[in-house]
């Protein structure tokens, strides 16, 4: 009897052991794929906000040839003003220039010393209605007589924009394939804890439990697996939000804003798809199992 | 209560486990199904539990065709029938009360319905003393009794039991078919799977015999053998 008991102890605790082991694997694997998941669109968005932000304020400038008259400077101005594509369209002189070249340089005095306003070239600052409309004025004033330089962000969009999609795909195709490996685990030690016990599911059936009475605690562990997971990806995720704000560049205009708010929507997101990726777990690990 | 016609079971690779079987159980028998091993009696009873499907054939209980019964249905079936085995298939891990318990537990029965029922069934089958016990800390022929009390603690109209005394000795079977009978007498059906000679010989009940799949014999008050036949 000593033997058998000595024997029943270690057999259950080796066997709550394994299950440990198998459970933290499939919490572990949750959360890194969750965590991965959320890092990469919380960049994404964040980089996503940063394009939207710019494009708001990127403005296409015309630069003034020196030698442009009043006349045919005014005839342009009309014309920019007239078009329905500006929404508001500015004048600046050669002193304007050079009183925001003086603050745009402010740490470097040498440079300012040694410039005039009259080096600096008079321009139409204009604001667009749509920000994706760059094309009409370069289409419209390139190479008029008077026009030195149209100047336009697009670029710097284009790439932001372009950044942010291949980030969006990337996430989505890496976090997919960790996705499904935590699915497979949680399965898998689902199947394991139904394994383990067996004898006792066969007795229920037996005595008529219903499928879903003895589904349901196993569901429940493979969400509860899920959940867990979910809530240490969005606990990484906290402490991360800076480093994930600093992955861009350091000008304040270009910083990638990643905020509180969007880890706590992120979170919920995460939460949820931790519960989904559980529960579709849970029922793999069943399916076979409770066919009789 | 219990009928099969012409039920036949193939099993992969055209094993043959039972041909044309027709048997015809009414309420308030007490059936031994008989035959060597690999005759079709284990097939018969998971057919009725239906665990597995006839490859042809109809079976009812309870008047009701199990073959169409939708598979969430099949847990209705099954609390309609208490099950008794050779391996006790007890938990090793939980009392005999516990035991006992747990099969109106998991079927949904509210908490003071089974704190009456548990009791009553352990001091039927003569231990209403051991309901605290492990079950490890019972004999066999202990065990076998916490089985028949968990079979029949939901008063099922059926009673199947397979091969019910397997793993005892001769006396203790004896009791154990002392309780089976009276069980029988409180108006449960039962159809039991055997090769004990001695019970079978001993109970003189109706015996169906089952040989490489096809019923060979049908008797009432039988005995186990060709041989030791005697009247009707």
């Amino acid at each position: 009897m000593a033997i058998k008991l000595d024997y029943a102890i270690q057999e259950s605790v080796t066997n709550m052991r394994r299950n440990l082991f198998m459970t933290l694997a499939a919490v572990l694997v949750v959360s890194l794929s969750l965590f991965l998941f959320g890092g990469v669109f919380l960049l994404r968005n964040a980089i996503a906000r940063t394009a939207n932000l710019f494009t708001a304020q990127v403005r296409v400038t015309i630069f003034l040839s020196a030698d442009i008259s009043n006349d045919e400077r005014e005839a342009l101005f009309e014309e920019v003003n007239a078009m329905p594509e500006v929404a508001k369209a500015e004048y600046e002189t050669k002193q304007e220039a050079f009183q925001r070249f003086r603050e745009l340089f402010a740490d470097q005095p040498a440079l300012i010393e040694n410039t005039t306003p009259e080096a600096l070239p008079e321009s139409f600052r204009i604001e667009l209605a749509d920000p994706r409309t760059f094309e009409v004025i370069r289409d419209r004033f390139d190479g008029r007589p008077g026009v030195e330089e149209i100047r336009d962000e697009r670029e710097t969009v284009k790439a932001l924009f372009s950044v942010a999609d291949s980030l969006r795909t990337g996430g989505l195709v890496m976090s997919l394939v960790v996705g499904v490996a935590a699915t497979v685990l949680i399965a898998t030690t689902i199947r394991m804890a139904i394994y383990a016990r067996r004898r006792e599911i066969g007795i229920m059936k037996l005595v008529g439990a219903t499928n879903w009475f003895i589904r349901i605690p196993f569901m429940m562990e493979g969400v509860v697996q899920g959940m867990i997971g979910a809530v240490i990806a969005v606990l990484l995720l906290i402490p991360a939000k800076p480093a994930l704000s600093s992955f861009g560049p350091q000008f304040e205009l270009f910083r990638f804003r990643v905020t509180y708010p969007d880890v706590i929507e992120q979170g919920i997101w995460l939460l949820a798809a931790g519960i989904f990726v559980g529960a579709l777990g849970s029922i793999v690990g069943l399916r076979k199992f409770l066919d009789v | 209560m219990i009928r099969t016609v012409n039920v036949s079971k193939i099993y992969k690779g055209n094993v043959v486990a039972l041909r044309d079987a027709s048997i015809d159980i009414v309420k308030g028998e007490f059936v031994f199904l008989v035959g060597p091993s690999g005759s079709g009696k284990s097939t018969m009873i998971s057919l009725l539990l239906r665990e597995i499907q006839p490859t042809a054939g109809d079976i009812y209980v309870a008047g009701k065709n199990i073959n169409q019964l939708s598979s969430w249905k099949i847990p209705m079936l099954r609390r309609n029938m208490g099950c008794v085995f050779q391996d006790f298939k007890l938990l090793p891990n939980k009392t005999v009360g516990e035991n006992v318990a747990f099969a109106l537990e998991v079927i949904g029965r509210p908490r003071h319905v089974i704190r009456r029922q548990v009791p009553e069934v352990l001091e039927l089958v003569g231990l209403g003393h051991k309901g605290d016990n492990l079950p490890e800390e019972l004999s066999g022929g202990e065990q076998q009794r916490v089985s028949i009390a968990r079979a029949v603690v939901n008063r099922p109209q059926i009673l199947i039991a397979d091969e019910p005394t397997g793993n005892l000795d001769p006396a203790t079977s004896v009791d154990i078919m002392k309780l089976l009978d009276l069980i029988n007498r409180r108006g449960t059906t039962i159809l039991m799977a055997t090769h004990d000679h001695a019970i079978v010989d001993a109970m003189r009940r109706r015996v169906i015999e089952l040989d490489k799949g096809i019923v060979v014999r049908d008797q009432a008050r039988g005995v186990y053998g060709y041989g030791a036949e005697v009247e009707r």
